[in-house]
């Protein structure tokens, strides 16, 4: 059963490209004033208590409707949440009130370890209850919706009993949470598994999605000479991708799209490029309906 | 159901084989033809140990410019491997490597290395700490001084630090921001104040005594106290002409 509770105040991003914020773009963005659906920021990166990341971050949501993206939350771990982290994410969310929330399918943190990265997670009955437990109590303590994303994985495990497309379905249905659909983890979990990604979009909970994430990643082979693709964030959003993409639209229709370029950040003009790229892919899509309408 | 400690230990098996000389790969991870890859697995290895040594480099730029990037790395990897970090708050990284670096045997001859990375962790504190109103050369005229009361309302900024060395770490530094640098003249010790204004962290250098007055405020004891453990240590020490150094520095605020 959906517990969705009236309170919770639902993700509403404009149906609009947006882009990853980097500090070193920030004269370009004032300079140019671009026309940009949304900004996203890491959370974890605004958590200190004051000066120069706080100026930027005012500065830029005073222009733009604001996406706050975790990072360090672990709502996958074995153990239970971390209280500190989750009260500092809230005054974060009350003093900035972003219009969306969202956090990963994967933990960072075991015991008093942080391991900065995104760990996978088996989809059993278990960590079904454990997630969503997780979730409920992520929406109670912000009193918001917050979208869950689902991740690049490199690997299978034996005990999954539960294919992903479903297990974030459930979670959705379980907990009132939306959807965060990075569709290059479509691309690079579908390819690194022999899975097909056209099939996994259409299997997708679309109806929960409340944002999409485009990426770039590179192309390796692992030990048996198989392709591998690893979710690097450090270029260009990829053909397919953005062929996946137009496939992921005609499902959703138009949804707010972030381009993550996280890791050898290029200059502005490349990046708003891509943020562009991704807008005139939804107008297209837009003005293809209208006419398929008439 | 599962219990709890299952996915517990699946997931500490898991961190077991993160460390970057682990070879080995969880037995419940394998590919789709189920293979158990251990270069696919390295991925998740390579995304912790580079993120982790990122980290370092981002927070102690000058200290990996003097030893170079090579040596960086070696001792970049020792540190990772033996401090991981405890929180999600990556700012927060790497605290406990200026004394690291200490104890490595190889950067011994580089007596400073420590101090300047000090330097470099006390540089990130201040440019994240709390906003709080610097007080002013014209705040300070309009206060009535005499008044211990008043005084006591004078405090330090949330943004100051103080570091003292036996080294020129603060001209080290300066001289290492720009991408030639010119030879060193400075010797001998140093003691740094480090403010923010404008949300740029900029560097003072103090004299002995005004670093018995900076040390003792910035430790939280009220101004005049501090006035005193300065005058004590140093007969000639101007609590005046100090106030005003350091308000002209921008290392104080006002409190209630």
């Amino acid at each position: 059963m959906p517990n969705t509770s009236p309170s919770f105040t639902p993700s509403q991003l404009p149906a609009r490209a947006g882009i990853g914020l980097k500090a070193e773009h920030r004269t370009d963005i004032l300079d140019q004033n671009p026309d940009l659906g949304f900004v996203e920021i890491h959370a974890e990166n605004y958590m200190g208590e004051g000066g120069a990341p706080h100026r930027f971050l005012e500065e830029m949501a005073e222009r733009y409707p604001l996406s706050i993206h975790g990072v360090g939350l672990s709502i996958g771990g074995a153990g239970p949440l971390d209280k500190a982290h989750l009260t500092r994410l809230r005054h974060l969310l009350d003093r900035y009130r972003p219009a969306s929330f969202s956090e990963h399918l994967a933990w960072s943190t075991h015991q008093d370890q942080f391991l900065n990265d995104l760990l996978p997670l088996p989809y059993t009955n278990a960590t079904l209850d454990r997630v969503a437990s997780h979730v409920d109590e992520v929406q109670q303590t912000l009193g918001r919706q917050m979208l869950l994303e689902n991740p690049s994985t490199y690997l299978l495990f034996e005990e999954s009993t539960i294919e992903e497309t479903e297990f974030l379905r459930r979670i959705a249905e379980r907990t009132g949470c939306g959807l965060l659909f990075d569709v290059n983890n479509v691309m690079v979990t579908c390819t690194n598994h022999g899975f097909d990604p056209v099939a996994y979009i259409d299997r997708f909970p679309v109806q929960f999605v409340g944002e999409i994430h485009l990426a770039g990643h590179e192309e390796i082979e692992d030990e048996a000479g198989q392709r591998v693709l690893v979710d690097t964030h450090d270029r260009n959003v990829s053909k397919d991708v953005f062929g996946l993409y137009r496939h992921a639209l005609s499902r959703l229709g138009p949804v707010a799209t972030l381009i993550e370029w996280d890791n050898d950040v290029p200059d502005f003009e490349t990046l708003f490029a891509e943020a562009r790229m991704a807008d005139a892919i939804m107008a297209d899509f837009v003005s293809a309906s209208v006419e398929a309408a008439q | 159901m599962i219990a709890l400690s299952d996915t517990d230990a699946a997931q500490a098996e898991l961190l077991s084989c993160l460390p970057a000389d682990a070879t080995s790969i969880p037995a419940n991870m394998r590919t789709a033809d189920g293979r158990a890859d251990g270069r696919r697995f390295a991925i998740y290895r390579n995304n912790l140990n580079s993120s982790l040594h990122r980290a370092l480099e981002q927070r102690y730029p000058v200290t990996r410019r003097l030893v170079g990037d090579e040596f960086f790395a070696f001792v970049a990897a020792q540190f990772t491997a033996q401090h991981r970090p405890t929180s999600p708050l990556m700012f927060s990284y790497g605290e406990a490597f200026p004394s690291f670096l200490g104890d490595v045997e190889a950067a011994r001859h580089l007596a400073y290395l420590p101090d300047v990375a000090r330097l470099e962790w006390l540089l990130g504190e201040a440019y994240h700490a709390a906003d709080a109103v610097i007080l002013q050369i014209a705040d300070l005229q309009a206060l009535d001084l005499a008044d211990a009361a008043v005084l006591a309302t004078i405090a330090k900024h949330p943004a100051s630090r103080l570091l003292a060395s036996s080294h020129p770490v603060g001209s080290i530094w300066i001289a290492h921001q720009d991408e030639t640098v010119a030879p060193l003249t400075e010797r001998g010790s140093q003691n740094v104040l480090l403010t923010r204004r404008e949300e740029a962290v900029s560097l003072t250098f103090l004299s002995d005594a005004e670093m018995g007055f900076a040390s003792a405020l910035l430790d939280g004891r009220g101004l005049e106290d501090a006035a005193m453990a300065a005058f004590e240590a140093d007969s000639s020490f101007d609590f005046g002409a100090t106030l005003l150094r350091l308000t002209e520095a921008g290392a104080l605020t006002l409190t209630n």
